[in-house]
């Protein structure tokens, strides 16, 4: 299969693949989680996720228990479980402390992307505008100012 | 000083010498990354992880659907017991790392350092001659092979401590022990439960003690990553890097990297112990 390289095809190889390593290397921190840059254990924080739904008229409605049940399109009420659509090691547990092992940053980008794709996956709820995320945050020790963000449906 | 640097590349990549150890540490790894497959299956069974939320780097039309990705592992088991064998195992080392990377690509909460590096091993370890020994009803092929493959995997270990303790050096938080201390307390039960007294528990907890054991991990890193090319500091090298790792995985849960850490060791070993990698580092 062409696997032993003679000394020049050793040389290139080397080029390519230490140059890729190089590459995310320097490139790590354009991703939240910092992924392929070998920065293990960057951060020893937790986040606490809450979230709401914005209804038609404007309101805030918050979700309790993880579970919301909005008036379904076709009339009967539908039931919507938080933990079944978005699990470990995304925040799949609401109003509760979870981990956040490649930082802060990269937990919440998962909370907004988890958002998104719940918004994007719940077509039967016909009562909800928006999901309205705040998320506390503790960096090594330290509280930070809370982050707040609405992903419309 | 270049011309020296050249002259020691040179050596590094046209080194030859007993490829038996590339062979244990085949099997190693084959055993890991039948592991990882063991570990999908699992997670199979409480369901496909493209039904719920999944982050893709990759467009979602390339991320598989349940039926493919059932090929997927069986393709990662199929790799992995290849590899184990020592049957087809390059290639087969090839197919399971690209799987490996596959998978993190489709969803990138499956995202995890030692995948990485498990990754990146085993396609250096492709490279290498590690299918001249134990393989499944096939005689040893003896002789001398190339051993550029070992280096190279070397040098990945000196640029992983070498990022690794670099990051580390230039965030504040974690020089000054704030992560650490938290990581201690996060792990805290796990450390008790494994032996630890509660009195070192307590001063790792403290922030000069913290501190100090951030200052530690660093300084261990980085000394590695040059330690482990200098042959008079070789085996004080091996000695501080496996009791670094082995420390590291009764602190944390961290288990499989530091299975990685001790196969890639114990090839730095083999071939410190037929001579070979004083003879390509040393000066002429």
């Amino acid at each position: 299969m062409g696997l032993d390289l003679t000394t020049r095809g050793r040389a290139v190889f080397c080029a390519l693949f230490f140059g890729s390593e190089i590459v995310l290397f320097a490139t790590a921190g354009l991703r939240t989680d910092r992924s392929y840059g070998f920065r293990m254990f960057p951060e020893a924080s937790t986040i606490t996720v809450h979230v709401s739904r914005r209804l038609r008229d404007g309101s805030v409605a918050p979700i309790v228990g993880g579970t919301w049940t909005p008036r379904g399109c076709d009339g009967p009420p539908h039931p919507f479980v938080w933990g079944k659509m978005v699990r470990f090691p995304a925040p799949g547990k609401l109003d509760a402390l979870v981990g956040a092992p490649y930082g802060v940053d990269n937990e919440v980008q998962r909370a907004h992307d988890a958002l998104a794709w719940v918004a994007a996956h719940t077509p039967e709820d016909c009562e909800t505008r928006a999901l309205v995320a705040h998320v506390e945050a503790v960096r090594n020790g330290r509280p930070i100012a809370p982050i707040d963000f609405e992903v419309p449906r | 000083m270049i011309a020296e640097l050249l002259r020691v590349l040179g050596r590094l990549r046209d080194d030859e010498g007993d490829p038996t150890t590339f062979a244990l540490v085949r099997v190693g790894f084959g055993l890991l990354l039948l592991n990882e497959a063991r570990l999908a299956t699992d997670a199979m069974h409480s369901g496909f992880f493209g039904a719920y939320f999944h982050q893709p780097y990759l467009p979602e039309s390339l991320v598989p659907s349940e039926g493919f990705y059932e090929l997927v592992i069986a393709a990662q088991w199929i790799a992995g017991g290849l590899v184990v064998i020592g049957r087809y195992a390059r290639p087969a080392l090839l197919v399971a790392a690209s799987l490996l990377v596959y998978g993190m690509l489709c969803n990138r909460l499956e995202f995890h350092h030692y995948k990485h590096t498990m990754a990146a091993f085993s396609t250096l370890l492709a490279f290498s001659p590690c299918d001249r020994h134990l393989v499944l009803g096939r005689a040893a092929v003896p002789g001398p092979a190339p051993l550029w493959a070992a280096h190279a995997i070397k040098a990945q270990v000196s640029f992983m401590y070498l990022a690794s303790g670099g990051s580390k050096l230039f965030d504040p938080d974690w020089r000054g022990g704030l992560m650490m201390r938290g990581m201690v307390q996060s792990f805290a039960r796990l450390v008790r439960d494994r032996g630890a007294p509660q009195s070192v528990l307590d001063a790792m907890q403290n922030p000069l003690g913290a501190s100090l054991l951030a200052k530690g991990a660093i300084s261990t890193e980085l000394a590695l990553a040059v330690l482990l090319w200098w042959p008079r500091a070789f085996w004080v090298a091996v000695f501080v890097g496996v009791g670094f790792h082995v420390v590291i995985s009764l602190m944390t849960p961290v288990q499989l990297f530091t299975f990685e850490m001790l196969f890639v060791y114990l090839l730095f070993i083999g071939l410190r112990a037929s001579g070979r990698s004083d003879a390509a580092a040393a000066p002429a």
